[in-house]
């Protein structure tokens, strides 16, 4: 069945997909009938609304939320897409840090500058991984979802 | 043509013993009653859909086209996947996904207005939990948002959204 898109006035995608109820329909009640019947509750500050083939929108929701409307078609916004590299990166480094912490308590107990030494370069790491090259660098969604996932599996 | 003329009675007398009287009132159903006074309507009458909504009357019968109209019934339900394809649905124009986690159940018969009572749920995601949005939850929708247990809008894999209220 077709799908609807539009832009929102926040900038973000809505992507409709109308429904043909498993009760309740009158009989005869088409795919053409549910399309019209979703275009007529399309909120009135939709903006370019349009009919789309489902292969139009992306299978891969990695990014979904930098999604952008370029007419009839589906694109990433790539400064968009970094931010929620960079915060999934952000919680994957959650639990490294308090790791860490607990490391660098029985460190100081212990005044093994050693060990020390050791975490606070680590804790860096997790500080500066978000900022990773690899992130600020990948051209395109494709690159970008590997360069998370490296930088995710490289976390101290 | 032949018929039977009836004409309508408010409180007709009660029949001597062994005997029932036959007459229409004000409403047009037509009463019995019986030799103790017992009042009784005669035919099965469907219930209007105002009949059906104030849940009161005990002399009129539901129908299947307008059960949906009593407080006690659904007005809408679904559930649908992530990228918005309905599994199963009654009541729904369409899904309407509009981020992470996000996502508009847009109901055929509007509410009568935004006060209406929804539930809604991930299905078996384990983590996961949902909640009704306050902000785009309106008398035409309802917003349903899916959060992972750190609190962060997930998508899961299916998501359930039922309604009661008044209708439009």
């Amino acid at each position: 069945m077709k799908k609807i898109i539009y832009t929102r006035s926040d900038g973000g995608i809505s992507v409709v997909t109308p429904v043909i109820n498993t009760l309740g329909e009158s009989p005869g009640f088409t795919e053409q009938d549910a399309l019209e019947r979703a275009l007529a509750k399309i909120p009135l500050a939709a903006i370019n609304i349009q009919v789309i083939d489902p292969f139009v929108v992306p299978s891969d929701r990695t990014f979904r939320n930098a999604w952008k409307q370029v007419g009839a078609t589906i694109e990433q916004d790539m400064p968009k897409a970094r931010t929620i590299a960079q915060d999934r990166i952000r919680e994957a480094r959650t639990p490294r840090f308090a790791h860490w912490d607990a490391l660098w308590s029985k460190a100081q107990e212990d005044n093994d500058a050693a060990a020390m030494a050791m975490i606070k370069a680590n804790r860096q790491k997790l500080r500066d991984a978000p900022a990773d090259a690899r992130i600020v660098n990948a051209a395109d969604e494709t690159a970008l979802k590997a360069a998370m996932q490296a930088v995710i599996g490289d976390l101290p | 043509m032949s018929f039977i003329l009836l004409v309508e009675q408010t409180a007709p007398e009660t029949p001597s013993a062994n005997q029932v009287v036959l007459y229409p009132k004000s409403d047009g159903l037509l009463y019995s009653k019986d030799d103790a006074g017992t009042e009784t309507p005669t035919a099965i009458v469907v219930a209007t859909q105002a009949q059906l909504e104030a849940a009161t009357t005990t002399t009129v019968y539901s129908s299947p086209g307008r059960q949906q109209f009593h407080p006690s019934a659904a007005k809408g339900w679904c559930q649908a996947n992530t990228v918005g394809a309905a599994v199963v649905s009654y009541n729904v124009t369409s899904v309407t996904d509009t981020a992470v986690g996000d996502a508009d159940i847009v109901w055929n018969t509007d509410f009568s207005s935004g006060n209406y009572c929804a539930v809604g749920s991930p299905r078996n995601d384990g983590s996961l939990f949902a909640a009704i949005a306050d902000t785009n939850t309106t008398s035409t929708q309802t917003r349903i948002r899916v959060f992972n247990d750190g609190g962060i809008l997930s998508d899961p894999s299916y998501f359930m959204v039922l309604a009661f209220g008044d209708q439009a």
